[in-house]
């Protein structure tokens, strides 16, 4: 029989996701486009945490396998259902994902980083070359859903991530990532072939965020590839995986909400020191409580070891 | 039946040679040791055998398959486990985690989590870290630590075992608390067992054989008897006395 914690999780995560789905009956298209950004900065770092978090392998690069889940839909629009063409996002950032993965995870810690942030502003440049070789100065998408439906989208996404990340955590897989953050050569000693399960994660871990992109392209309804492929959106999920934690579920989940909602907050009340207040927030987060909220708050319950 | 063989084999890093033609065969079920002055290239022989790294010349057999030459998870696919002389556990996982993960991935493979957890328990009580299984690796003291190596390298359920100086640090009633743990292990799993130790009654104690290399190479091999009163052998541990 499941234990009582397990059946009171599962019981509160579905009726926290029936009120998630009924949320745009009751509040306006202001706060379902801020429910919609929350849902969006989970599920990217959900996804994050799946490679990053597990592996110990940084990446700065998932910006661009967001950018390229909205270039295939954009390309796509009006010639396949989108039923078709958020699925193929995916595809399209995880085939991406492997093809960069071959040669970027040949290298670890900094140099891994710096050169996952270069692979991902080289692609950008060549969508921007292309685009302008095309004769193309940004794209129009007129007719996408409603905000509503890509809400209800992204809410299943974003589940989508989160139970994709616990299954990927409690398998075998799993145990071969955490492995490899450990100890890569003591991971290899016991069997795990790293190289293959690194490449294989890497690129399950973009799946989600070409859906992501293809999805979000709908709301923005304008494709501009500097827009797009902005590394910020790289930089944004470190920042959550930091305030919140990566190496379980609940820490992207918990650092996405607080950071979203603590950006709503400050930019409406102090648009001008807005930018200043999140960076000395995110300094404080490094210096005093780097294993992030998660893991402050699994030490606090846990009772102290002898 | 010959587990292992290794035929000529080198291994230099650029000009420095670490070791040099070294010929030696395992039977299945034997405990063999390894000993030399500090550089004579013993951890080496393990590095090339286990996959961690590739050897310059020679090749290197298991139970009937060339192996040289292919990479350290390989090597622990298909029986070969080691230990590392500078212990490297999984320090931010719990102990039994540092086990399922070799269950998980070496060469008898569990086919789930729950039996790989069954697998990792009953490794950890025939080791004696049944108590701590589920504490952080990192917390364990260096003694726990090096008990905590061989039942990870234990629980890729391996054919041949590396053991890597896994005395040293040790005091005086732990080394013989662990002498008593190898012995029991290799009589009870049918193992067969290579052993770099620098002490030497720990050694004569253990294996049936010993081969003693100095400078990348071999310069003895016999019963521990024969060893101990070898010559060359006292030449190289204590530097050759000027007759």
């Amino acid at each position: 029989m499941m234990p009582l914690r397990k059946v009171l999780l599962i019981c509160g995560a579905v009726l926290a996701v029936i009120c998630c789905a009924l949320l745009p009956l009751v509040v306006g298209p202001y706060g379902v486009g801020i429910a919609l950004n929350v849902l969006m900065w989970i599920a990217l770092a959900e996804s994050w945490a799946m490679f990053s978090g597990l592996s110990g392998y940084i990446s700065l690069g998932h910006a661009v396998f967001y950018g390229v889940g909205a270039y295939v839909t954009v390309l796509l629009w009006q010639l396949v259902p989108l039923w078709v063409a958020i699925p193929l996002s995916g595809f399209g950032a995880g085939l991406l994902a492997l093809v960069l993965g071959w040669p970027c995870l040949r290298v670890r810690g900094p140099y891994f980083v710096i050169l996952t942030l270069g692979v991902s502003e080289f692609v950008k440049y060549i969508v921007i070359g292309s685009e302008a070789a095309l004769g193309r100065n940004g794209r129009l998408l007129i007719g996408t859903p409603s905000l509503v439906v890509l809400f209800e989208a992204m809410l299943l996404v974003a589940i989508v991530s989160m139970v994709a990340l616990y299954v990927v955590r409690s398998s075998r897989l799993g145990a071969g990532l955490l492995a490899i953050r450990e100890d890569e050569v003591a991971a290899g000693a016991v069997g795990v072939n790293a190289t293959a399960v690194k490449l294989l994660t890497f690129t399950l871990s973009a799946l989600v965020p070409g859906v992501v992109g293809g999805l979000m392209i709908l709301r923005s309804t304008y494709f501009e590839p500097l827009q797009a492929f902005n590394p910020t959106t790289s930089f944004t999920i470190v920042t959550i995986a930091i305030l919140g934690g990566s190496d379980d579920v609940p820490g992207p989940l918990l650092g996405a909400v607080l950071l979203v909602l603590l950006s709503e907050l400050l930019w409406a009340r102090a648009p001008e020191v807005y930018m200043i207040i999140l960076g000395v927030l995110l300094v404080a987060f490094v210096l005093f409580v780097p294993e992030g909220l998660l893991g402050r708050v699994q030490r606090l319950a846990s009772p102290a070891k002898p | 039946m010959t587990l292992l063989r290794l035929e000529n084999v080198g291994k230099s890093y650029g000009g420095v040679v670490a070791l040099r033609g070294l010929s030696l065969t395992v039977a299945a079920g034997e405990i063999v040791g390894l000993m030399g002055a500090n550089g004579a290239g013993k951890t080496t022989a393990f590095s090339l055998i286990a996959g961690t790294q590739r050897p310059s010349s020679g090749e290197i057999w298991f139970a009937d398959s060339r192996i040289d030459g292919k990479p350290a998870y390989a090597a622990a696919r298909i029986g070969i486990a080691r230990t590392f002389q500078i212990v490297r556990p999984f320090g931010g996982l719990r102990v039994i985690d540092n086990l399922v993960v070799a269950a998980l991935y070496g060469h008898k493979r569990e086919v789930s989590r729950s039996l790989a957890e069954d697998r990792a328990r009953a490794i950890l009580d025939e080791v004696g870290l049944a108590r701590d299984a589920l504490r952080p690796a990192a917390s364990l003291t260096l003694a726990g630590r090096k008990r905590l190596e061989v039942a990870r390298a234990l629980a890729t359920h391996p054919r041949l075992l590396l053991l890597d100086e896994v005395l040293a640090g040790l005091t005086a009633t732990e080394v013989i608390e662990a002498l008593e743990m190898i012995r029991a292990l290799h009589r009870r799993r049918n193992l067969t067992l290579i052993v770099i130790e620098h002490v030497m009654r720990a050694l004569t104690q253990l294996c049936g054989r010993i081969i003693v290399l100095h400078h990348g190479e071999k310069i003895a091999e016999g019963v521990p008897r024969e060893i101990l009163t070898n010559q060359q052998v006292i030449d190289s541990y204590l530097g050759a006395r000027s007759r």
